[in-house]
């Protein structure tokens, strides 16, 4: 049996990013230990190309397309009625955004053993049942909103859910998953299924990031405001979008045994969308400092009169690489030889990056802003003055720490841990004095000036940098990070260090 | 019927008594003219050839043949292909319509001729009655396909002209031909009529849709989609003609050696009695067209304008009663013109020149055309609906009724024939009703439920894994897999 069964939902092993290296590393960390993922793909004719040589503890992978929605053929069961009677509450519920009624809902959504579940997902599609229960929802939440958007948005809120359920999931002593959402339903159903334990570790906020995707997408129909109200809201299909992640959160931090989390925004956050505050526990991410002070190669040589700024992370909208490239704006017309270096993948949202591109020409940065692709960034830090993040949402961007590493003060909005890492996070972390500056959000002014203050005083910057690497080496090595995830599985597992390395 | 119910539309919104008339006599040319036109053509025939001395009952029975069979087996064509036309239509695509015909009629044609050929072959009458008498099948059921096509016309008076003319040449085609060639030469002059209707036809098809002459096969993939469709379409035309065949193949005699059966005094009645349906067949034409049709549109419209669950619900209860008040109203006018004619029997008999049995036939039909009719009008909403299995289900049991009632009668005595036509249409109008009426029940129920989803794949049993559940291994106890990349298209 296995160890430990990672649950990701578009990371590791098949998506590049910082969530699927923090795993990659558990589990090259712990070669002791026996590694299962289920890996969440939207489709199975998405690419499934390995961005990471996978270890040789990895002993399963399987694959959950979520997206494709299948009819697996199955046998009617009687007791339909019943079985619809114990499903209604938890589906109304998700509409609500809350998680109640998935015990009784489980053993007719879910296999059991040799136990088949008692629907299938054809009628919990189709048939006359599920219309009854969705249009007593409607009728219920939403009288007045248009039917055919809440059709539309049951069908491919549920369908998901509901295949999800019966999803390939390994047989393993703990199952440990890296965000709630889909991810964290895989877990509930694995944790009940095999009835073992399911841990949870959330860089980002999965609910949070939802919202704010789900806030700006134009493909969700946005019905009239109310007549005479002040406020106009998300509408109503937004907010059934929203209150399905806030549900499907709610039921992880129900279920699970223990959260750990990165920082302590992240905590009060997860406290806010129902976590129960004493399953929380903060363990930040680490780096490994060798390989970055240890890295002899150099990207660009040393030029003192040239000031280099650089953004470590994908072009996507979650980065707001806008923003950063309108500060990039007033940083030139201050900096006398300004060079700024885009440093990630571009080929995520190609939209996103030609809309960047086209910016970048509009605003006649070309000579100056760079696109580098992915690059080994190691050998970049060394050769940036300051490094930027304008993101909206973060967990606790590595990006910064590995910075720190090569003394790099960073400018970064006030999302996440970034506060945390550039001021301090207890008392003591604080004495070491600020590592950068935090901005606002979408604020290009804010950031150009902290960073023009950086320009202008080379002594604070050196001094700030100084203050980064100090406080990357005191608590944030990934050794630490290792030894406590390794504490923690070893006591769920009843593993020891000394067990035989898989071969 | 895009052309057509716009018109019909147009005139009886009007709210004169002109537009009115002018509304139902146009419903009447395209929805009954073709069967009142063939009647008359058959009537007018075998009167000149009793006045020549001609010996009738081989022409009349080839051409009853000719036109109960493509009747039956053209009904799978036309309807699969109007069901294609509709979603054309739908989608503002009105090139499909030349292509279309062209296609259909090459393939029911060759379908109908060799169909037409292996029967005929066997009447023995020599290869230029065999020749003859396939081509007339095929034309004839041309002539059906056709209807199909011209609903969409708008300038239906050329329709209605094709029609005429092609019964006018006809009857003085058949005349002459058949004074030089006798049984040939009638049935070679209704194959020129019926040409004539088929050429005309397509001159106002080509008029109304611009296209090159091309064919168009796309239709023949709903025999696979809704192959339920085809089935109920001849089904329902089997089960009208099975309650006359019944006594061609048990107490009738054959008009040539071991073919041709025919009993003849009920066949030229049941085209009689067909005619008392003409009226209500040309009102449900209008209602179909205009109430209906707006009602129907107004449920889907509320659907599609993002209109709220009452809302749509509000629409359906509006349907669902003018639908009831209209098959109420359908069989109220029928029942009139049922009555009248029964009690109007004997005077029918003399005007026709009816033997007392013929008279009590006549009537027995006239009875069962009353059901007849609206079982018609039931399937049709069906139709619109895309009830096709339930359509074909109230078919089925129309036939099994018309085949068991038809045997009983046989033990009955023959003043009972031809009531199986009766109790097979009422068995299977009590089905469709029940079917109908709560399949509507359902209806915004069954119009989201059948929506098909962008994202749906095909279920394989590759997305299971060994112990049943989806996914797909990639690494199994720690060797890697060999799963086909799906990303281009690869389905190994």
């Amino acid at each position: 049996m296995l160890d430990v069964v990672f649950l990701c939902e578009g990371t590791y092993p098949f998506v590049p990013g910082g969530v699927s290296s923090w795993i990659h590393s558990l589990i090259v960390g712990m070669p002791e230990l026996k590694f299962g993922i289920v890996y969440l793909a939207p489709s199975e004719k998405d690419a499934m190309k390995f961005r990471y040589e996978m270890p040789e503890n990895v002993l399963d992978l399987v694959v959950v397309p979520l997206y494709d929605i299948v009819f697996k053929p199955q046998s009617r069961t009687p007791f339909q009625a019943a079985a619809w009677q114990e499903v209604t509450p938890f589906v109304k519920g998700v509409l609500r955004g809350e998680a109640v009624g998935f015990k009784q809902a489980f053993r007719h959504l879910s296999p059991d053993g040799d136990r088949e579940p008692t629907l299938t997902v054809r009628e919990l599609a189709n048939s006359y049942q599920a219309w009854e229960v969705l249009t007593d929802a409607y009728r219920s939440y939403f009288p007045k909103a248009s039917f055919n958007d809440f059709f539309w948005s049951w069908r491919y809120a549920f369908l998901p859910l509901f295949k999800l359920c019966l999803a390939e999931i390994p047989k393993a002593r703990l199952y440990h998953t890296v965000t709630t959402g889909w991810s964290g339903l895989l877990a509930t159903v694995a944790s009940m299924r095999y009835k073992v334990p399911f841990i949870t570790t959330e860089h980002g906020l999965y609910v949070n990031e939802r919202r704010i995707e789900i806030s700006q997408a134009d493909w969700i129909y946005v019905d009239a405001p109310r007549r005479g109200a002040l406020e106009v809201g998300l509408g109503t299909f937004k907010e059934i979008w929203i209150n399905l992640f806030l549900a499907l959160g709610k039921l992880c931090y129900q279920h699970t045994d223990r959260i750990y989390t990165l920082f302590q925004g992240n905590l009060q956050k997860e406290v806010e969308f129902g976590a129960p505050e004493e399953k929380i526990e903060i363990i930040p991410n680490g780096v490994d400092v060798t390989r970055f002070t240890e890295h002899p190669e150099r990207a660009l040589p040393k030029d003192p009169k040239v000031f280099r700024v650089g953004l470590v992370g994908r072009v996507v909208p979650i980065k707001d690489i806008k923003t950063f490239i309108k500060s990039v704006r007033f940083m030139n017309a201050n900096i006398d030889r300004l060079e700024v270096y885009i440093l990630g993948p571009t080929d995520e949202d190609e939209n996103y990056f030609n809309e960047c591109n086209t910016m970048v020409e509009a605003l006649g940065l070309g000579d100056v802003i760079t696109f580098t692709e992915r690059v080994d960034v190691r050998s970049w830090y060394p050769c940036l003055d300051v490094q930027v993040l304008t993101s909206i949402s973060e967990g606790q961007p590595l990006v910064l720490l590995e910075g720190f590493c090569s003394a790099l003060p960073a400018v970064a909005t006030d999302v996440g841990a970034c506060r945390e890492i550039i001021h301090g996070r207890s008392a003591e972390d604080r004495e070491l004095g600020p590592a950068g500056t935090v901005t606002w959000v979408g604020n290009a002014r804010q950031t150009a000036e902290a960073v023009i203050a950086l320009y202008k005083n080379p002594e604070e910057r050196k001094r700030r940098g100084e203050a980064g690497r100090e406080r990357v080496f005191r608590y944030y090595r990934r050794d630490q990070m290792l030894q406590s995830y390794r504490s923690i599985y070893h006591s769920y597992t009843g593993a020891s260090a000394e067990r035989e390395v898989v071969s | 019927m895009a052309g057509i119910g716009f018109q019909l539309r147009r005139f009886t919104q009007e709210g004169t008594l002109k537009g009115f008339l002018k509304g139902y006599y146009n419903a009447a040319l395209v929805a009954a003219g073709p069967w009142v036109l063939t009647v008359i053509s058959l009537i007018t025939i075998g009167y000149l050839m009793r006045q020549t001395s001609a010996r009738t009952e081989l022409f009349l029975e080839t051409i009853i043949y000719i036109y109960a069979f493509s009747l039956i087996t053209t009904a799978p064509f036309q309807l699969i292909v109007t069901r294609y036309l509709a979603d054309q239509l739908d989608a503002q695509k009105l090139t499909a319509h030349i292509p279309s015909f062209l296609s259909v009629g090459l393939v029911s044609g060759l379908f109908h001729y060799t169909l037409g050929f292996l029967f005929f072959s066997y009447v023995e009458m020599g290869w230029v009655y065999t020749m003859v008498s396939s081509a007339l099948f095929a034309m004839v059921s041309l002539v059906w396909l056709l209807l199909a096509f011209v609903g969409a016309v708008r300038a239906f008076h050329l329709v209605a002209t094709s029609f005429a003319s092609g019964t006018l040449v006809s009857i003085l085609s058949a005349y002459y031909l058949g004074m030089h060639y006798q049984d040939v030469g009638y049935i070679l002059g209704m194959l020129v009529g019926n040409s004539i209707i088929v050429v005309i036809g397509l001159v106002a098809l080509a008029r109304e849709f611009d296209s090159a002459v091309s064919f168009n096969f796309e239709w023949l993939h709903f025999f696979k989609k809704t192959p339920a469709l085809a089935i109920a379409g001849a089904v329902y035309y089997l089960a009208i003609w099975s309650s006359i065949m019944i006594y061609w193949f048990t107490i009738g005699d054959p008009i040539q050696p071991h073919v041709l059966y025919a009993y003849e005094p009920l066949d030229l009645a049941s085209f009689y009695a067909q005619m008392t349906i003409l009226p209500a067949v040309i009102i449900f034409y209008v209602h179909n067209e205009t109430n209906f049709y707006e009602d129907y549109r107004g449920f889907y419209n509320a659907v599609m304008a993002r209109k709220s669950l009452n809302v749509i619900e509000k629409q359906k209860s509006i349907l669902t009663e003018n639908l009831k008040d209209a098959l109420v109203n359908l069989t109220l006018i029928q029942a009139v013109v049922t009555f009248a004619t029964v009690c109007f029997a004997s005077t029918i008999q003399q005007a026709l020149d009816m033997s007392d049995l013929e008279r009590q036939l006549f009537v027995n039909m006239t009875l069962g055309a009353f059901p007849q009719a609206i079982l018609l009008f039931v399937m049709v909403i069906m139709f619109y609906f895309q009830l096709y299995v339930e359509s074909a289900i109230t078919a089925g049991v129309a036939l099994i009724g018309c085949l068991g009632v038809g045997a009983w009668t046989l033990y009955l005595g023959e003043n009972t024939y031809g009531l199986g036509l009766l109790g097979g249409t009422l068995l299977g109008l009590a089905v469709g009703f029940y079917l109908l009426f709560t399949r509507i029940s359902q209806l915004e129920y069954r119009t989201f439920s059948s929506q098909p989803m962008a994202e749906e794949v095909p279920f394989e049993p590759r997305m299971l894994t060994k112990s049943g559940n989806f996914g797909t291994y990639y690494i199994k106890d720690g060797k890697r897999l060999d799963v086909p990349d799906r990303s281009k298209g690869d389905k190994s």
